[in-house]
């Protein structure tokens, strides 16, 4: 192999866009600017292939972990690690990174420096989110990362990005401050009931949790992640971001940004509050259907092509919501794949209609039609991601959307029925948009003949539809390797749960030497 | 003829002596010019007296039948007032105009700072008293130096008003505290007292006054006039050292009390802190000047300091000093990027100036993006470790509410220090700008360092914070 346990390989992958942005920094003619971001995208991503390969999915815990003290004074470290649920999200930012340089190829006309930079530096953040298993460094990734995207659509953005930007900054940051304060308490817990103060994520989950404090904490927590997914009604700096941001920017908002929500769920929530999240479930379940059902409706309105995307990622990122709490193993182990699947499909689209908008100038649905004859190799693109988005077996979409729904019947026969209707919603606003689009007759006014798609973005097009299809055909590549994270994320809020309620009070803690009672 | 007392030891007051030497020194070099000898000689003395902060290090010394101790928290803070002081002097040297840049600024300026060294090495309220004076006295001065400007009179006089009206509310509540405990020594605020009520109300009377000083809500009204009328290099200054050294008294104040006047005055300082983050971001939403939105932020993170306060036993004096250590850098900085850009473009800066800055000057830009990232708490910068730490200590002293409003409060001030950005990187140039000239500058070659050291705070804040934590770890009584 040719990474050993030795090397430090999770630091490579992290801070490798960060050097390419360094790189970037160093040069000057805008074909090196372009080749030095795309080097350094390529790079990450092969690295983060490498997880992949060498990931042992029977075993249970973190994987490829690396530890060294950080700041000892308050019980930080440096401490990165994978385990089923992260290794997906690795490869799925490296690829969408790479996606999202070689679509701005050659179309940033504007500070095209610092636009490649924004995007690397955006990239070692997402990157840290997923690997970091300290609650401060995850914290350090997870703001720090907000700024480039802040940049990105504030900067690069459409007409109203000013505006946007701010909402996406100001929502996105509002949560995540409220995090912060839940991320002290814990550590204070850790120190009550543990004897450390500490913020090892790993050692966080072997304790219990008094249940006077989990609720808090609880809510703390999920105002942070809920504003990420977004979960309705959190939602409503999704359409802004979406509709402002550049392409590239769109891309990996709603391919890798909007999964990090979930995954806070999943690595904070689930495992470390069973309690409360048990308590929340049901709370937690109708906020996800009201957002499929809700998300659904208001894409089936939309004529601007970017908000219904954006739209119909209230609505699937709703669904996710409903599977992973849903507690089976159907539901979660489709949640964890479908944040793949999303990202891929999503990101496509996002792609796509970015070039339907550089050829036509409009995004609106009702200046468009007819493309089909004129943009074949577009449509073809368009079409299998639109299928793959709304869950046509033999593509991706169909194994998460499956899985889900089947936890979600599993949970409440009635929660299955109404979550299923995203599968007639999404069809009939997908389709209807594909339909407007590409068949009908040219809306446009403008006959004149149209390019399509270009090498690069043939380039990027070609591996997703194959990314597809392979998940498509053989889902059990990823469900094999969620099977671990999956049962355990299942099994932790039973378990706990049963443990608080037989034991009543399992650790007397010992509240003196630290008062964090509030005054 | 026992007038002075056995154990001088004027040793102990080294610092002050090399100061009080060079600032003599600059009256007599005056007229000379722009850089010849004047900054030099400043900074030198600064650089000596720096020199001998570190001599004193450890050592302990103590001098004046003990109203002089110079322990290792009063030499941090008099090393940090003492940094603040060498960047101020390069903004100086930049930003004041020819005829102004004389032996009498720099020379008062180094009076303040033996003012500010009395006031952090001193446990008597009368020292304390003559510190606060001698800093004050020098910087109403400093504030009205440009006095052909007519802000910079009206904002010195307010200024001198105010804050005389608060050295005598603090001269009297020293009055009430003697009459209560027959001694001016800060120990005797730990025994029981007498006359719980008259110390009680003394105390209180010197929060005020020590309040005025730090700009803390609700006796913060002179500071946005002041700073805006002052020469930047002063209200970078003033927005920083003086907030150095009362809190370095307060500190002192805060490991005494006890008692049941205890509650009220912790009760008193969660008001001030509350008031100042809440009047503090709150306005500086609505501010056009760039000068005045530093100086309602300067007041609100007074309000996040307090905090510190208020968990003194568990660690909030190394919270503090750490905090402050960041805050030199971000707020200084800060305003070092300001007083390069209005010097070059010849006028006070409103916020819309700053337009399509980011296009012209990128470098500069991201200076200014930096700070303002760092002021507001965003990771990967220092104010982030040091908005942490604080936030840490006031949960672990059971003070989570206040916590939690000072949340709310930072995300409201997330607007004003991103809207600095914005106008920045995502206006299109404006007509704000004249352009100026690129190139390697004195005050450019500090405000990278500056930026730097932001980073550095941010990335491994270990270093200062076992040095911050250790120069406490010795003097805090444990309670």
């Amino acid at each position: 192999m040719l990474f050993n346990a030795d090397i430090p390989l999770l630091t490579f992958i992290v801070f490798l866009p960060l050097a390419g942005a360094l790189g970037v920094l160093a040069t000057r003619s805008r074909q090196w600017i372009q080749g030095v971001a795309l080097i350094a995208t390529l790079a990450t991503f092969v690295l983060t292939l490498l997880p992949l390969m060498q990931f042992h999915p029977e075993q249970a815990g973190f994987q490829f972990v690396e530890k060294v003290p950080w700041i000892a004074a308050l019980g930080i470290s440096y401490h990165l690690g994978i385990d089923g649920l992260s290794l997906f999200l690795l490869p799925l930012t490296g690829f969408l990174s790479v996606a999202a340089v070689l679509v701005s190829w050659n179309k940033i006309h504007l500070k095209e420096k610092a636009y490649f930079i924004s995007f690397l530096v955006l990239e070692t953040g997402i990157l840290g989110v997923f690997a970091s298993l300290d609650a401060v460094l995850f914290y350090i990734f997870w703001e720090a990362m907000l700024i480039p995207m802040f940049l990105i659509i504030g900067i690069w953005g459409s007409e109203n990005r000013r505006y946007a930007a701010l909402k996406f900054i100001i929502y996105t940051m509002a949560g995540s401050v409220f995090l912060l304060i839940g991320l002290i308490l814990m550590a204070f817990l850790s120190q009550q009931l543990g004897g450390v103060f500490s913020f090892d994520m790993v050692s966080w989950l072997t304790l219990k949790v008094p249940s006077h404090w989990q609720y808090g904490i609880f809510i703390l927590f999920f105002v942070a992640f809920a504003v990420k997914v977004p979960l309705f009604p959190f939602h409503t700096w999704l359409p802004d971001a979406h509709v402002e941001a550049p392409t590239a920017g769109s891309v990996i908002l709603a391919g890798v940004l909007l999964k990090m929500g979930i995954y806070g769920f999943l690595r904070f929530c689930l495992p470390l509050l069973p309690e409360a999240a048990s308590y929340f479930t049901p709370a937690i379940i109708a906020l996800g259907v009201i957002g499929v059902i809700y998300g659904a409706f208001v894409a089936f309105a939309q004529h601007d092509l970017k908000k219904l995307v954006a739209y119909s990622s209230v609505s699937h990122m709703g669904l996710i919501v409903v599977g992973v709490m849903a507690g089976n193993m159907a539901g979660m182990k489709g949640g964890i794949i479908q944040m793949v699947n999303h990202g891929l499909s999503t990101g496509a689209l996002f792609i796509l209609v970015g070039a339907l908008y550089e050829r036509q100038k409009t995004r609106d649905m009702n200046k468009l039609g007819g493309l089909a004859a004129r943009v074949p190799v577009l449509a073809t693109f368009f079409v299998i991601m639109t299928l793959s988005s709304l869950g046509l077996p033999g593509l991706n979409g169909f194994v998460g959307e499956f899985l889900l729904l089947l936890g979600a019947f599993r949970y409440q026969w009635w929660i299955g029925a109404l979550s299923a209707t995203t599968l007639i919603l999404g069809a009939v606003y997908m389709l209807w948009m594909v339909q407007r689009v590409f068949f009908e007759t040219d809306r446009s006014g403008r006959p004149g003949a149209v390019a399509d798609l270009s090498m690069g973005e043939k380039l990027v097009m070609i591996p997703l539809t194959l990314l597809v299809f392979f998940i498509g055909l053989y889902p059990s590549y990823l469900t094999d390797r969620v099977e671990t994270i999956s049962r355990q994320l299942i099994s932790g809020p039973a378990i706990k749960a049963a443990c608080l309620s037989v034991v009543d009070n399992p650790v007397q803690p010992n509240l003196d030497p630290v008062k964090v009672l509030d005054r | 003829m026992n007038m002075i007392p056995q154990d001088v030891n004027l040793y102990c007051l080294l610092p002050e002596i090399i100061l009080l030497a060079g600032a003599t020194a600059l009256l007599f070099i005056r007229g000379i010019g722009r850089g010849k000898g004047i900054v030099p000689t400043a900074a030198l003395t600064v650089f000596a007296a720096l020199a001998a902060v570190f001599y004193l290090w450890d050592q302990g010394a103590v001098g004046f039948g003990g109203l002089i101790v110079k322990d290792n928290s009063a030499l941090l803070f008099q090393a940090l007032i003492l940094t603040t002081a060498l960047i101020s002097f390069v903004l100086a040297r930049d930003f004041l105009p020819d005829h102004k840049n004389t032996g009498e600024y720099y020379s008062l300026h180094l009076f303040s700072l033996i003012g500010m060294g009395i006031m952090t090495s001193t446990g008597d309220l009368l020292v304390i008293f003559l510190g606060i004076e001698i800093l004050s006295l020098s910087l109403y001065v400093l504030v009205g130096f440009m006095k052909v400007i007519r802000e910079g009179m009206e904002g010195a006089v307010k200024y001198f008003l105010l804050g005389s009206f608060a050295s005598a509310l603090f001269l009297l509540g020293l009055a009430l505290s003697y009459g209560a405990t027959g001694t001016t020594n800060l120990a005797a605020f730990a025994a029981p007292s007498a006359a719980p009520a008259l110390l009680l109300v003394g105390a209180a009377l010197m929060l005020v006054g020590l309040g005025f000083k730090i700009a803390a809500a609700p006796f913060h009204m002179w500071a946005p006039d002041a700073y805006e009328g002052a020469p930047i290099c002063v209200a970078a200054f003033m927005s920083v050292a003086p907030k150095i050294a009362v809190f370095t008294v307060l500190l002192r104040f805060g490991m005494g009390i006890s008692g049941s006047g205890q509650y009220l005055i912790s009760a008193a300082v969660i008001f001030m802190s509350v008031a100042s983050m809440v009047i503090g971001n709150f306005t500086a939403l609505r501010q056009s000047s760039v000068v005045r939105m530093l100086a309602y932020s300067g007041i609100a993170q007074a309000g996040y300091i307090l905090i510190g306060l208020l968990a003194i036993p568990e660690g909030g004096a190394g919270a503090i000093a750490f905090y402050l250590i960041v805050y030199i850098f971000m707020n200084m900085g800060a305003f070092a990027s300001l007083a390069y850009l209005s010097r070059r473009q010849g006028k006070a800066l409103r916020i819309d100036d700053l337009a399509g800055l980011a296009s012209r000057h990128p470098w500069h830009a991201f200076a200014l993006a930096v700070f303002m990232i760092s002021l507001a708490g965003i990771p990967p910068t220092g104010g982030f470790f040091a908005k942490f730490y604080l936030f840490k200590v006031g949960i672990e002293a059971g003070y989570l509410s206040v916590v939690l409003i000072a949340i709310v409060a930072t995300i409201v001030s997330f607007f004003y220090y991103l809207r600095v950005v914005m106008v920045m990187y995502m206006t299109a140039e404006g007509e704000g700008l004249v352009p100026m000239p690129a190139g390697m500058t004195l005050i450019g070659v500090m405000i990278a360092a500056i930026v730097i050291m932001t980073f550095i705070a941010g990335i491994v804040p270990d270093q200062f914070l076992q040095r911050a934590v250790s120069a406490f770890s010795a003097i805090i009584p444990r309670v």
